[in-house]
Formats: C-alpha cells, structure tokens, sequence
C-alpha cells in the first residue's frame, strides 16, 4: 500500500517532467529533446556546454522564454487545483470552485485597478494579490457580523463580496482609457502565461509548494471535516482554526496565480473532481493528485495556445473550454461517487 | 468506579426556552449508563454537553475532575468518543477511511497513515467483526454496518468513555444483541458508556444504570432494572 503509493507519485512526477521537457521542444523554434536536456545539464555543470551560435540559441529559447513559462504554468494549474480541492473540502461541496468566497474578483478588480493607474507589471500584479485578499477578508467580514460559525454565512459573504468586486471592476472598466488601458484590463482577464519572467517564477513558486505541501498534510483532518463539523470536534478536530487555516492557504494561492496569469478560473473546480476519480475520496491523496494533475492541465493549456495557431491564443480561454470538455466527460463517472 | 464526566448543577437554555434545569449525576468508568426520556426531553442537548460541544448556561460540565472549557479539542477526544446515528459523507470514504478518522487525535498531520495508527484501525474492524467491510465504499453500507463502523471508529479512537445516540436505531434483533454484548464488553474492560435509547425494555435488561430525563429535568436515576418498570416509564412517557 506504501509503496503503490510512492510508486503512483514517482510516476506522477515522471510524467510531469517528461510534459514539461515535450512543452520546451515544441513551438515556433522547434527543439530536440537532446538538446533541452543536455542545456539543462550544462546550466546545472553537470556536461560542458559547447559554445556554438546554435546551442546559444536554444539556451536562449529554452531557459528565457520556455521555461519560466512552463514552470508557470505548472505552478498556477497546480495552485488553482490544490485551492479548488481545499475550497471543495472545507465547504463540502463538490460545486464549489476557487473563486466562491470573491478572491477572483477581488484580484481581478485589483489588476484592473493598477492598470488603470498606469502601474508597472509589478505592481499590477502586487495589487491583484492584495486585492484577492481583501476580497475574501470582506466575504469573511461579512460573515462573521452575522454568524461566524455557519458555513452558509460564509457562502454568503463570499457572495456578496464577489458582487461588490465585480461591480468594481465593472466601474474599473467603464473609467478606463478606451484606447490603451481598456485592452490591457480586458486582455489581462483572460488569462495569459507571456508575462512570467524567472524572477516572478521564483517568486510564486516557494509559496506554491509550501501551499500545496501544507494544505496536503491538513487532508486527513479535512476527510474528518466532512462528517460535518460537530462530529469532527469528538474526532478531536479544531474545525475552526482548520476552516480558516485551510481557506487562508487556499486563498493565499489562488490570488498568487491570479497576479502572475491572470483570471484562470475553470481549473479549480473541474481538476480535483478527476483526482478524486483517480485516487479516491481521501484528500490526503487528492489535494497532491489534483496539484500534479492541475499543472499538467494548465502545461497542456498552454501549449495549445502558444503553438495552436501564429498569434498567441489567451490560455485562460483554452482552458476554459478545454475545462468544459473534460467536466462533461468526467460527469457521468462523477454520478457514481457522490451519493447526490 | 471512578466518575470520569460529572454534570453539576447544569441549566442550558435555548432559544429562550429552558432546555435543562439543575442536573447533576456523574458518569462512571466501567458502568453503562441509558438515557430514557419522551421525544424534545433534552437527551440530545445533554449529549452534546457532555461532549463539550457546547457550554451550559449555569453548572459545570466536568471531565476528570477539570472544568470542560479548560480542555483542548484533542484531549477530550482522546478521553470521549462519540457515536452519531449514522448519517452518510458526500464522498464514497471506504469504512477503512472512517475507522481510520478514529486516529486523527493521534496523527491529525499525516501523508499517509503510520503503520501503528493501521494496525489500530485493523484491530477495531476485527473488534467489530467488520473486517470484510474494509474496502466498501461507507455510503453504500446498511444502517446497522454503518453503526458498526462508527463504533469501531470510536474504539480506534483509544476514549475511555462512549457516548453513543441511539445507538440500535435500524439494528435488526440479532445486530441489536451483538451491539449490547459489545457494549457490555466494553464496559468490563473499564469502559464508561452513555447511550440515549428508545427501548426501556432492553435498556433495563442490558444497561446498569438509567437516568430519566423528562421535560429537562432528571426524573429517576437509578439501576436500570429498578428505574425502569411499568409505572415509572407511564409517567415517563404520559402526554404532556
């Protein structure tokens, strides 16, 4: 049982290297995958690198423009899932995707806001995360005025406070400069990986993986946390320290993915539901299978909308649709596993 | 026998409604104790002050001698166990995954469960004889293969104390006198045992003890067999 379990996750991380190293071959400056390996190699010193205008070029490729992408790619899908699956957990609701409690309007409002102020990347992307934040601070706010300890005040909160954002950015939108901020906010919405650069990938993904490795570790307390929150307290569960530990993490990488990507929602909601099929309803399995999975999705993604077609196609839109093919193929597998 | 839960003087209200008034009565180590009374006579609330899930209005709940709020969620999971009427998770979690719930007392944080933690969730469904449940899907079990792997969930949880909700609720005979022999069992061992029950008469033959409870207030609290003969359970059970 251990070792089929470290087995499946070896083989996970195998096929998640070998998509990430098939993503650097591919695109307009076609690679090997000898060459991709054997740069990597050499940018570690593991294998002298020959000093050619040709191997210059693919490290060029390989390192300043496919990999940070890549690795953005994985980073975000893996957090969007893992959030998605936290979101679903805590909540106990298998409908319930990332944005619920207003992190998604929130850190889009807050982009939209730093692009109307003619901010820099940066602080675009430091203003969406704040904004994500604030968000889900509000839904709580909301909730905790009335009753803190009910989880449908919380949906509640949440969705108050996704409505006053949307309006916000709605507003953010309306005051906009037709001619250059309007396509920036607009484009931004849709979601896009162009703008990774090392440094933000360096940035997102410590956070990322302590997200991912905390939330994983809290997954069997949440398994207690779906036999509803009294029954959880004999078990000897603090409900609400986890509820909010849990939904802190989850929120905290949600809004990070926002920042660096984009709104890219769908991910979240439709990603854990096909680890659950692939490796049960325990959340100790399925918080890390949805991460690998979520990055391999959104790594697909994103592929498809650099290579698809000459002009860049905005990944948050393939991801959408991609999301609504594998949600309606999953589905009728899904009706098996809940008792609905 | 050592008290091990003692209620002392308690009232809870709620809703502006007197739910309990005043009671006091101690739970024993090694003595089953029956909860009787009508329907809305404040059995539930009483579990749940006993479980520490919610605070009485005026008294004190007492674990080991030490007032209940000044307890941590996990201490007193690791010296009550609860066992609900079983209602079912949204997701399929194998009765092996239920049981092994018993265990986040002792490894809340965990990847996957240590070796001593499944050798205890082994030894509860061998308990419970419900070893060949192991691998089926919770949510597809019957109601008395349910209630089992609920109690071996609080055996696996290692509490000296039981408090358990109508626990024959769906049993058919034979489950029933299996569940009451276990209990007995348990109870041999040192066990304490609280259960709310609806059937007085198989309370009194099984059960050492029985506590009347009508309208929130104690009516008789005594030996089971003594406390629980015709006339007394009239009265217990006359309309309002």
């Amino acid at each position: 049982m251990r070792l089929r379990g470290l087995a499946v996750a070896a083989l996970a991380a195998m096929g998640l290297v070998g998509l990430a190293v098939f993503s650097a071959c591919i695109g307009r400056f076609a690679v090997q995958p000898g060459q991709v390996l054997h740069a990597l190699a050499a940018s570690m010193g593991l294998m002298a690198g020959a000093n050619t205008p040709q191997t210059h070029m693919v490290h060029s490729v390989v390192f300043g423009a496919r990999l940070p992408r890549i690795g953005g790619a994985i980073c975000v899908g893996a957090a969007l899932s893992v959030a998605g699956a936290a979101y679903q957990a805590v909540f106990r609701n298998p409908l319930v995707s990332p944005g619920l409690l207003g992190v998604l309007a929130g850190a889009g409002t807050g982009a939209a806001l730093g692009i109307v102020w003619g901010l820099g990347p940066v602080g675009v992307a430091g203003l969406s995360f704040a904004g994500g934040l604030l968000a889900v601070a509000c839904g709580v706010g909301v909730a905790h005025l009335f009753d803190a300890t009910s989880m449908l005040m919380l949906v509640f909160g949440g969705l108050i406070s996704s409505a006053l954002f949307t309006a916000l950015l709605s507003l953010l939108k309306y005051i906009a400069d037709p001619q250059n901020q309007l396509p920036d906010i607009v484009f931004w919405l849709l979601g896009s990986l162009t703008q990774v650069t090392p440094h933000a990938l360096g940035v997102m993904a410590g956070p990322v993986v302590v997200g991912i490795v905390l939330l994983s570790a809290c997954g069997r307390m949440l398994d207690g946390l779906a036999m509803g929150d009294e029954e959880a307290r004999t078990l000897g569960i603090p409900v609400m320290a986890l509820r909010y530990g849990v939904i802190g993490a989850a929120t905290v990488l949600a809004a990070l993915t926002v920042s660096v990507a984009g709104m890219i929602g769908w991910v979240g909601l439709v990603v854990p539901h096909v680890a659950r099929l692939l490796v049960g309803p325990c959340n100790m399995r399925v918080l890390p299978a949805s991460a690998c999975l979520g990055g391999m999705f959104l790594l697909v993604c994103d592929d498809l909308a650099r290579t698809l077609s000459v002009e860049e196609i905005p990944v948050g839109l393939i991801a959408d649709l991609l999301g609504v093919a594998l949600f309606v193929a999953v589905l009728p597998l899904l009706r098996r596993g809940w008792r609905a | 026998m050592m008290t091990v839960l003692h209620m002392a003087g308690v009232s809870f209200s709620h809703a502006g409604r007197t739910v309990l008034h005043d009671l006091s009565f101690g739970v024993r180590a090694g003595e089953m104790t029956a909860l009787l009374g009508p329907n809305g006579a404040g059995k539930t609330t009483l579990l749940r002050l006993l479980l520490g899930l919610t605070r009485p209005e005026a008294g004190q709940v007492l674990l080991e001698g030490r007032p209940m709020q000044g307890w941590s969620r996990r201490e007193v999971a690791r010296r009550i166990a609860y066992v609900p009427q079983g209602h079912v998770p949204l997701f399929p979690y194998s009765v092996r995954d239920i049981v092994g719930m018993g265990r986040l007392v002792e490894t809340p944080f965990a990847l996957g469960l240590p070796r001593h933690d499944r050798d205890e969730v082994t030894h509860a469904l061998h308990a419970l004889g419900i070893t060949h449940l192991a691998d089926r899907p919770y949510t597809e079990l019957s109601g008395g293969e349910r209630q089992a792997a609920l109690l071996a969930r609080a055996l696996a949880q290692g509490a000296r104390t039981l408090i358990l909700d109508e626990p024959e609720t769906g049993l058919d005979y034979g489950q029933k006198q299996r569940l009451y022999a276990l209990l007995q069992k348990l109870a041999t061992q040192g066990h304490a045992i609280v259960a709310t029950t609806h059937d007085p008469l198989a309370a009194a033959r099984v059960f050492d003890r029985a506590i009347a409870l009508r309208q929130g207030r104690i009516m008789a609290d005594g030996p089971a067999a003594a406390v629980l003969d015709p006339p007394m359970l009239e009265r217990l059970y006359a309309p309002r």
